[in-house]
């Protein structure tokens, strides 16, 4: 009776140990314990960012370790890694090695192979690990787009406030167009209008004035001529009679009437060169517009991009 | 240390993954609506006026009439800071659609009907200030309005203060210091007027032409 309690003991005791000795070695075999490991070494100008045990990534799955890492002789990192056997196909003579520093996580060594029939690489061979960092790659990426917003926002905040500001630019043509308008449409002075210089108006009225004077001074020749009828044509058509004289005077009017013809056609000339800016204006606007969406754009992009930043919550001030 | 570290690296990385997106209106009215405060309170009124109507333009997306009328609401806060009066009719109407008692508590603060105020519903940082508004103690009030730390709202207390009750040099100083440090033009130019006015009524003339030079200085 005893003997056989004995013997089911012993036998649960050895049943439990092989058990237990057979779960070890399984998982010792899973974990690539009897496998073969290969053992590479790549240099580095720098051992920032490397840590021994850092994972060495193929496609995103991790393929081996660092074990170790060396300063040789010349001052340059060497880094050995341990790749099992099973792995030893992703890593080619002409892989890349690159260092990667992710934007959360630790960092880690990624392989990139092109091509997967090139030789595989030997033990002696030493490539050179490249370094990257995907933060500071970001920050040099976002630096010059955030300097150009800032430019464009500080341009439009001037633009803004030129609209905004009651004697800015803007305002003031606003203004002068109103009275321009006002004045068309009250019709007070077409002439006063197109050339908005009262001097100049006051000039023309002016010569007008005196075309007036000329005129009835003509009609008071004409009288006399009237009243001398009995005189020679001498009087009239003579060197220094009347005909000659309002000839003159109606040569005096032409030229003066040339004169007002040029400044009607510079005031045509300055409403074309007025349609042509406008068309500028209306570029200059959808510029500013294609701008002002692009930032939109990005502060969105930020604004999400941003993990940690505040709710925005609208509260009672 | 590196315990803590750790623990907060995770702490942070839980609540990250956590969060979910904010919508975009919400974002873009939030930052409209600071916009507004700030550029009414610095004096660009206009650039305020369009970012308050943007405000209102992304928060109607949502069809929320509660934050609706917050936006509303923070509008009139605004203008009692800067001494300003304002037109209610835009609350009115939320309000006769849907009623919301906090809202309607801090509507009847700003317009002055402090016995109509539930405390309970007021934001906590106006309970001292509604208490001795109700006891009608000049010190107190001016001693509730000075210890409130925000600054538009301290300013609105102090608006309060000088809308409906009768107030000392003292008020009017600290409210416009309170400005002054943050850069409200709109608002500093608005405490030192009333400062001006004040001296001109107790016939201090000589303060009252400062404070009028210091006005025209910073006006232009």
């Amino acid at each position: 009776m005893t003997n056989k309690i004995e013997f089911k003991v012993g036998l649960f005791i050895i049943a439990t140990v092989c058990l237990i000795i057979a779960a070890i070695g399984y998982t010792v075999y899973r974990k690539g314990f009897f496998e073969r490991v290969e053992t590479y070494t790549l240099a580095s100008k720098t051992g920032e960012d490397l840590t021994e045990g850092m994972p060495v990534v193929f496609s995103g799955f991790t393929i081996g370790t660092v074990r170790t890492l060396e300063l040789s002789e010349d001052g340059r990192v060497l880094i050995k890694i341990r790749v099992p056997e099973r792995h030893v196909k992703w890593i080619r003579s002409d892989s890349r090695f690159i260092v990667s520093k992710p934007f959360i996580g630790s960092s880690r060594i990624i392989v990139l192979t092109d091509n997967l029939n090139s030789p595989a690489l030997l033990e002696e061979e030493v490539p050179e690990v490249t370094k990257l960092s995907d933060i500071d790659e970001t920050i040099k990426k976002l630096q010059p787009v955030i300097e150009e917003a800032k430019k464009i926002t500080a341009n439009i905040e001037k633009i803004t406030a030129n609209l905004a500001d009651p004697n800015g630019d803007v305002q003031k043509i606003l203004r002068n167009s109103e009275k321009i308008t006002a004045n068309l449409s009250s019709k007070e002075s077409l002439l006063e209008m197109l050339i908005r210089d009262e001097q100049s108006v006051q000039a023309i009225y002016q010569t007008l004035g005196k075309t007036r004077d000329i005129t009835s001074h003509a009609d008071s020749i004409l009288q006399k001529v009237d009243t001398m009828a009995a005189k020679t044509d001498e009087m009239i058509y003579g060197k220094e009679g009347t005909l000659p004289l309002v000839h003159k005077i109606l040569q005096d009017l032409l030229v003066k009437l040339e004169k007002i013809n040029a400044a009607l056609d510079n005031v045509v000339k300055i409403s074309a060169d007025v349609s042509d800016s406008t068309t500028d204006i209306k570029l200059l606007r959808s510029e500013i517009d294609l701008a002002v969406n692009s930032i939109n754009d990005l502060v969105k992009e930020l604004n999400q991009k941003i993990p940690f930043k505040s709710k925005p919550e609208i509260k009672l001030p | 240390m590196k315990t803590f570290l750790f623990l907060f690296a995770c702490s942070i990385f839980i609540f990250g993954c956590g969060s979910q997106p904010v919508p975009e209106w919400k974002n873009v009215s939030f930052n409209n609506l600071e916009s507004y405060k700030t550029n009414y309170l610095n004096g660009r009124v206009k650039i305020a006026e369009l970012h308050f109507d943007k405000a209102i333009e992304e928060i109607k997306k949502s069809g929320d009439l509660e934050i609706l009328s917050t936006a509303y609401l923070t509008k009139y806060a605004v203008s009692v800071a800067v001494l300003e009066d304002f037109d209610d009719g835009d609350y009115l109407r939320i309000e006769s659609v849907q009623q919301n008692p906090g809202s309607r508590t801090y509507y009847n603060f700003l317009k002055g009907f402090f016995d109509k105020v539930d405390k309970g519903l007021l934001p906590s940082r106006y309970r001292d200030v509604l208490n001795a508004f109700r006891d009608g103690k000049e010190k107190d009030m001016e001693q509730a309005v000075i210890s409130i730390e925000d600054p538009l709202s301290k300013l609105i207390a102090a608006g309060l203060l000088v809308r409906h009750y009768k107030y000392s040099e003292v008020i009017l100083k600290a409210a416009a210091d309170t400005a002054s440090v943050n850069g409200w033009k709109n608002a500093h130019l608005a405490y030192l007027e009333k400062l001006q006015a004040l001296y001109e009524a107790g016939k201090e003339t000589g303060k009252a032409a400062n404070i009028q030079k210091k006005i025209q200085l910073i006006r232009n």
